[in-house]
């Protein structure tokens, strides 16, 4: 198990390394490039140029590549264009909201959306099914931003039960959490519709499978044969979707992140954009990259936890 | 090895204390299991009667999708449903009818006095439960032992069905182990509460031929020692001749014919016993009904949902008559314990 949580957490540098240079040959491609992008269409040709020196792009495109990749192992990823402040302390104020978000927004999916994938597909067909996969199916269709609008509507304004903005005072747990509920309800109930059609169609096909009848050809109890046996083994899809739905909620906290003004990942991510600060946007990105390969590391990791298959392939 | 000190459950109890040797162990009467399917009904067991006796091994043959699986999984209340159904008939099991118990109460019946040995064991045990925890289960569930002396037990049965190094066996998962072992460990699994009665469908058809011998020695070894009765479902005739004491024939759902096995063997009644036994090889002697030739049965297996009138068997048949077409034969005595079903055997045609 260890030797195989090592040998992944090592595959994974790789990874890392590729999306970087992925993501820093893709700044380079924008049209006129990254000093044109900072300045606008309007810039001078000195200007431009002044700024490029500055900026040092006048180098070498391999020694700004080898500068860049140096820095992000020293865990440096450079200063704002904008207001020349180092970007890695801004990214490690506000990950933590993000994470929040992120990880809780999960959580409530896989608390939801297991036990009632578990049950509709336990009920196939009869009225809850037939509920629970219309109410999975709305919660899949309908955009993260447009559901974050429509509960905050109910709950912040017409029921004043939860704040509109802010993530609050990072301090105070109570009100940390007071203002995490709208837009973990708002993620988590797309993540739950999401993992509640993964959980039905996987119970329903490892329900059919041989092992099950065996259970039950022993004498163990339905409550055993289901939740020992079936859904044990139904996990080993759930979680492989669950690492790509968590990459869809990361994506989708970008968007609840600028509904709720949370501070965050995505509304830096958005800042930079609208500010035009290239190396913001670049590093903010990386960040990105990484959550997402730490999470399907992760999901790599589980299935070592629950399928003693995986230790020796 | 004294399997006698397991506590039972109080129900296995009452069956054991009754007089037992007057009656067969497992008798089915009329029973009818349907397919509810929306093309039609598939009556996959039909009106089928049999019954297995004490210490007794009874081969159940016929070809693939004639019912024997789900005569089985109809005795431990397995058929999946919907879209399958027990219509109607009883399934005495010790004097008990099966069909009228709760779910509860055919549970602990399963895999406590009566097992089922599955024919690939590689898809029939759970590939993330150790070989172990899956024999512990049984006996947690039915002895109400802790884990740790089930765990002792388990290694017992392990040892028992010729698992070399049981102490580590225990430990491995069935992607660990060969064909063969695992089959062992299905059997383990099986003989754990020592059960009055086995249904082995098809308990070597996935397995090496060599391998195939070996499983099959060790499930009668274990069943003299044991005591316990044998509903063998196979494809391999050869091993019905060698190990069962009775023979029942399906085809399309029903028996055709019910026999001791050396009557069937040598004088097979039924056109359908009559061309599936010449369409295996026999050593060392001519095939059955003088021909050396290996032979298949002529003509098409009708669909379940779509059957003739008559005798399911006459568009294939050589005897067949007017009357074959028009009325089912019901089985009759021919000789002492030789039944069959067929208006030629019947009339003397
Ligand atoms: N779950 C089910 N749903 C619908 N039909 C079924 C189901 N299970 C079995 N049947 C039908 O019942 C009939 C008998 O099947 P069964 O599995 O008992 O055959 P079998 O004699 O065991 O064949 P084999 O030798 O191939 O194992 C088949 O026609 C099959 O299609
Ligand atoms: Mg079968």
């Amino acid at each position: 198990m260890i030797q195989f949580a090592v040998r992944r957490i090592i595959l994974s540098i790789p990874i890392l390394l590729i999306v970087a240079t992925l993501i820093f040959f893709l700044m380079r491609t924008m049209p006129g490039g990254p000093a044109v992008a900072v300045l606008g269409d309007y810039a001078t040709k000195e200007a431009i140029e002044a700024l490029e020196k500055q900026m040092g792009l006048d180098r070498p495109l391999g020694v700004q590549y080898a500068d860049f990749l140096g820095s992000l192992v020293r865990g440096d990823l450079g200063k704002s264009i904008i207001n020349g402040r180092p970007i890695a302390p801004e990214v490690g104020r506000v990950l933590p909201y993000t994470l929040q978000l992120a990880f809780s927004s999960l959580l409530l999916g896989i608390i939801l959306g297991i036990p009632m994938g578990v049950f509709t597909a336990l009920r196939r067909n009869a009225f809850f099914d037939y509920f629970g996969r219309t109410l999975s199916l709305a919660g899949v269709s309908i955009p993260t931003f447009f559901m974050g609008i429509l509960l905050m509507l109910l709950f912040s304004i017409q029921l004043d039960l939860f704040p509109v903005m802010g993530a609050g005072d990072s301090s105070d747990l109570r009100d940390t959490l007071y203002h995490l509920f709208l837009p973990t309800l708002t993620l988590g109930l797309m993540m739950t519709a999401y993992i509640t059609r993964t959980t039905r169609s996987a119970m329903l096909n490892v329900l059919q499978e041989e092992y099950v009848r065996t259970a039950r050809a022993k004498g163990l109890p339905e409550r055993i044969v289901i939740y020992g046996h079936a859904l044990r083994n139904a996990f080993i899809p759930i979680i492989s979707f669950i690492g790509v739905y968590a990459i869809i909620l990361i994506g989708n906290s970008i968007l609840v992140e600028i509904v709720f003004s949370r501070p965050g990942l995505g509304k830096m991510m958005i800042g930079a954009i609208k500010q035009r600060d290239y190396i913001t946007l670049q590093s903010v990105m990386v960040v990105y990259a990484s959550l997402v390969v730490f999470i399907n590391l992760l999901i790599d990791l589980s299935y070592g936890l629950i399928d003693p298959r995986v230790k020796y392939e | 090895m004294d399997l006698g000190i397991f506590p039972r459950v109080v129900g296995a109890k009452k069956f054991e204390s009754k007089k037992m040797n007057d009656r067969p162990l497992l008798d089915i009467r009329n029973l009818k299991t349907y397919f509810f399917l929306p093309e039609g009904v598939i009556k996959a067991v039909d009106n089928v009667s049999f019954h297995v006796g004490n210490r007794e091994i009874v081969g159940l043959v016929g070809e693939s999708g004639c019912g024997k699986s789900v005569t089985a999984l109809s005795i431990l209340g397995l058929i999946q449903s919907p879209p399958g159904q027990i219509v109607s008939g009883e399934i005495l099991f010790q004097g008990q009818d099966l069909c009228k118990m709760s779910p509860e109460q055919l549970r602990k019946i399963r895999g406590n006095r009566i097992a089922m040995i599955f024919q690939e064991p590689m898809i029939s045990l759970n590939p993330l439960y150790s070989i172990g925890d899956q024999i512990v289960e049984v006996y947690t569930e039915h002895y109400g032992l802790s884990r740790q002396e089930a765990r002792k037990k388990a290694k017992e049965m392990l040892e028992k069905v010729q698992i070399p190094s049981p102490a580590r066996r225990i430990y491995e998962y069935p992607h660990q182990l060969s064909g063969g072992m695992r089959q062992r460990a299905m059997i383990a699994m099986a003989l754990a509460c020592k059960p009055a009665m086995i249904l082995a469908d098809e308990p070597t058809t996935a397995l090496d031929v060599t391998i195939q011998a070996q499983i099959l020695e060790l499930m009668v070894e274990l069943q003299k020692l044991m005591g316990t009765s044998i509903l063998l479902i196979t494809h391999n005739l050869g091993a019905v001749a060698e190990y069962a004491k009775r023979v029942i024939v399906m085809y399309l759902g029903r028996v055709v014919e019910e026999a001791p096995v050396i009557p069937i063997f040598e004088s097979p009644l039924h056109p359908y016993t009559v061309g599936l036994l010449n369409s295996i090889p026999k050593l060392g002697s001519k095939a059955i009904g003088g021909k050396k030739r290996l032979e298949e049965i002529p003509g098409m297996v009708p669909g379940l949902n779509d059957l003739p009138e008559g005798c399911y068997f006459h568009p294939r048949c050589s005897k067949g008559r007017e009357i074959c077409k028009r009325k089912e034969p019901k089985l009759f005595e021919n000789q002492p314990g030789h039944r069959v079903a067929c208006w030629a055997v019947r009339e003397g045609w």
